[in-house]
């Protein structure tokens, strides 16, 4: 599923319009030494909005960030994500709520 | 195909007498490209080599029995045998390691520990030295090392991870490698920029293996081969395929101070909220 697809149907809001990714996996995870570990492609859900995380989600190649809970990342982190083609998202509700809406969107 | 006919007829020919042909049993297993046998395969295969245990040892005591009897054939055999060893030994080893040098390695992380990137300095030499601790609670002490006084400035959390190869199943230790850190492109003249501005698209990013002395007063980072790893690693699978890492070791850094990278290791965590 490409990254537009579950903007829509999850009804996330954008922070920046980078590149539109094939989804291929959800992780949820707020330290950036645990996404160094991760696969390409996946949509990684975090409260995290530390320049740091960008750093890290680019080298593991992430297909979106989403920040839950109404997280807005500052400007240079914006700026970054955009540079590195990572989608930046983000939902109001809590992480697993947003889990739910991810799932039933038909993320897998 | 049921039977490899071409190596089934090479082996019950090399003893004229026909006798190889009891020595020998075929199984058969699929696999996909090169040597990836499926799973349900290796399981009967394992089973397949736990029953010739029993065989060989029944043929064992069998041969024991008949050099009682007949003693000079069954020397004459071993002294062949070894001398086939003697001469092939070396041509196997090198059979085996062709085999690991040709591999497309396929990496992935492996001995992933998660502790603390502990940073310490000396502000006798303003030098500073990181380790990875995996105790529960980071140590803080401040301690002498010849004309070195360490203190503690800082600890992250942070993960450590060696590489291994799927495929041939070789293992890079990256014991060196205390962090990753991406380069912001700060500084021109900076070895780390500079590796990077040969490559000028823009989808090119520099990560920076970092290693625990930063003064290098010991002339060592990390290793080629971890570095090489490394860089295979990071660069296989991207959706888009004009997207590029290159990771670099930090002996290229020009100045600790001043640089502008971003660690990955959780920094700055409190300024999450
Ligand atoms: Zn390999
Ligand atoms: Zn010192
Ligand atoms: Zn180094």
């Amino acid at each position: 599923m490409k990254v537009s697809e579950v903007v829509a149907k999850a009804d996330l809001k954008s922070f920046n319009e980078a590149g539109d990714k094939d989804i291929k996996g959800v992780y949820i995870s707020d330290m950036v030494s645990d996404i160094i570990g991760i696969k390409e492609g996946n949509l990684l859900v975090t409260l995290q909005t530390h320049k740091n995380l960008i750093a890290a989600a680019n080298l593991v190649d992430v297909a979106a960030v989403v920040f839950s809970r109404g997280k807005t990342p500052a400007d240079d982190v914006i700026a970054l994500a955009s540079k590195a083609g990572i989608r930046l998202l983000g939902y109001d509700g809590d992480t697993w709520t947003l889990a739910k809406k991810l799932y039933e969107s038909g993320v897998r | 195909m049921k039977r490899n006919f071409p190596i089934a007829f090479l082996l019950y020919h090399t003893v004229p007498a026909g006798t190889s042909k009891d020595r020998v049993k075929f199984a058969h297993y699929e696999c996909g490209y090169m040597m990836d046998v499926r799973k349900a395969d290796l399981i009967k295969a394992k089973g397949d080599l736990a029953g010739i245990y029993p065989l060989v040892a029944a043929a064992a005591v069998k041969k024991i029995l008949a050099a009682f009897f007949e003693g000079p054939s069954l020397f004459f055999g071993v002294a062949l045998r070894s001398f086939f060893w003697y001469i092939m030994r070396p041509e196997i080893l090198k059979m085996k390691t062709m085999a690991k040098a040709a591999c497309q390695h396929k990496w992935v992380m492996t001995n992933i520990r998660s502790g603390y990137l502990v940073i310490e300095g000396c502000f006798h030499c303003r030098n500073r030295i990181s380790f990875f601790s995996e105790e529960p609670v980071p140590p803080i002490d401040d301690y002498q090392e010849g004309e070195h006084f360490w203190s503690h400035l800082a600890d992250y959390q942070a993960s450590k991870f060696d590489i291994k190869c799927e495929r041939c199943g070789r293992e890079v230790p990256l014991k060196e490698v205390m962090a990753t850190m991406l380069c912001m492109r700060c500084n021109p003249e900076c070895g780390v920029y500079q590796a990077g501005s040969q490559d000028r698209d823009r989808k090119t990013w520099v990560y920076v293996a970092l290693c625990a002395n930063t003064s290098h007063a010991t002339g060592q980072c990390i290793t080629n081969e971890g570095l090489r790893a490394l860089n295979e690693y990071f660069n296989s699978g991207f959706q888009d395929p004009a997207k590029k890492i290159i990771v670099v070791p930090c002996d290229l850094r020009k100045s600790v101070d001043t640089c502008q990278g971003i660690v990955l290791a959780d920094v700055g965590l409190t300024e999450m909220y």
